[in-house]
């Protein structure tokens, strides 16, 4: 019971900072808080989390429904075979993420484009630069985040922060 | 899921299984009803999370654009300042023009007088005019505007003087009450038309008038005019208000309101003899 009430309130704080971020930075939260907690939380409770937000995120952003869906699925997978070449654990392990966050954010309106069979190969020439620099901040969140949950999850010696 | 002793995650394929489907629900009309529920409850989340983040976003903005904000406030300042002084010289130099086509329209020509700014009101129904001694000006020169009286000078310096209006509190008049439609032509034959003599006496912001005759028919709206040997002139003063309708009193009372408001002249003449 308790779990179905964090996982609402999850919901709630996601929707609520995703839409704060994406008017001041035009970066998203969902998406670092996704390959954040990958494989870190239980699968089901992380499958109901991204299935309602990314439902709702296609609601409150008009965009067609299993947009958000779509481009996240894809991106894990992605994330799922990069990992069989550069361990998570890696220090290079950031390098797949920032890719990942670069593609969320150029195949998020392609998909959406694609989803109401308006094929536009513009979009994905939509400024780079802009995509880049929201990619190194979703980047820079996703490390902070890392950090935090390694520091919360060492068990017992919670004054140590452990660098890897 | 387990499979053979170690476990397998399957939530991405299963996740865009779900997306699949979910694009292919998106396409029917059951898009419309599944998006309903969802966009009643966080419609309002994302409002607010929209408006705060514009909130931040316009502050952010604004202080990024601060020293172009505090050189456009100092440059429009300046040209405020700048239309304003135009203006007021504009607007002050057709006031003299207007002022001084009415006084000569209505003083005696055998009169001469000496044309004065206003420099400043003090607190006390007094005025500051810019003219003095050099001017020709003395003690106890009356301050006109056309017919009407507005004070007595008190003080002369050399190129200054302070004028006492009626609402000052040591100004008292002898006056008398005439109705409102007589004319002040040259040859006004006054004492056919006065309806009763008073003592005027400035009270501050006021001017009250007293010791006007019990029966005389005084009514409000009454001409009020000086009358009075330290003024020399049958001079106009103001408009008869709040007459008293106290029977057992010996006489009627009453408040004067000026012709116009004293803050509003710029120009006076000194009657200079």
């Amino acid at each position: 019971m308790i779990n179905v009430l964090i996982l609402t309130i999850e919901i709630f704080l996601n929707i609520f900072l995703e839409s704060f971020f994406l008017n001041i930075f035009s970066f998203s939260i969902f998406v670092i808080l996704v390959i954040s907690l990958y494989k870190r939380v239980e699968n089901l409770w992380f499958f109901l989390f991204v299935f309602f937000t990314a439902l709702i995120l296609d609601t409150v952003l008009h965009l067609h429904l299993g947009t958000h869906l779509l481009t996240v699925s894809v991106l894990l997978i992605l994330l799922e075979i990069s990992w069989l070449l550069i361990p998570r654990e890696s220090i290079y392990g950031i390098v797949p993420i920032l890719i990942l966050f670069v593609l969320y954010y150029l195949l998020l309106p392609f998909f959406n484009s694609l989803a109401f069979a308006h094929i536009n190969w513009e979009i994905l020439r939509i400024d780079i630069l802009g995509v880049l620099i929201k990619a190194v901040i979703s980047l820079g969140i996703y490390v902070l985040m890392d950090r935090v949950y390694l520091f919360l999850r060492k068990g017992g010696q919670g004054a140590q922060i452990r660098l890897r | 899921m387990k499979k053979d002793g170690s476990e397998k995650n399957y939530t991405h394929l299963i996740l865009l299984l779900m997306s699949i489907l979910l694009i292919f629900v998106g396409n029917t009309k059951l898009d419309a009803v599944i998006k309903y529920p969802f966009s009643y409850i966080f419609d309002p989340v994302t409002f607010v999370g929209n408006s705060l983040g514009s909130s931040v976003s316009n502050w952010g903005k604004a202080l990024l654009d601060a020293s172009s904000y505090i050189n456009e406030y100092n440059r429009m300042k300046e040209e405020i300042a700048s239309l304003k002084a135009d203006r007021s010289k504009e607007v002050l130099e057709y006031l003299e023009y207007e002022s001084l086509k009415q006084h000569t329209q209505v003083i005696s020509p055998e009169d001469t007088y000496v044309e004065s700014n206003i420099v400043n009101f003090t607190d006390t129904s007094e005025v500051l005019i810019n003219r003095g001694k050099e001017s020709g000006l003395k003690k106890g020169d009356i301050v006109t505007f056309g017919r009407v009286f507005l004070g007595v000078l008190t003080d002369v310096g050399s190129n200054s003087s302070l004028v006492r209006l009626p609402t000052h509190t040591l100004s008292t008049f002898e006056v008398v009450v005439v109705p409102s439609t007589v004319e002040m032509s040259k040859d006004f034959r006054i004492d056919s038309a006065i309806k009763s003599s008073a003592v005027v006496m400035g009270d501050m912001d006021k001017i009250k008038i007293e010791n006007m005759g019990i029966n005389s028919d005084v009514a409000d709206g009454d001409l009020v005019l000086i009358r009075d040997e330290k003024v020399g002139d049958i001079l106009i003063l103001g408009n008869l208000i709040s007459v008293s309708k106290n029977p057992a009193s010996t006489f009627k009372n009453g408040l004067v309101s000026p012709v116009f408001d004293y803050t509003n002249i710029l120009t006076v003449f000194v009657k200079n003899d």
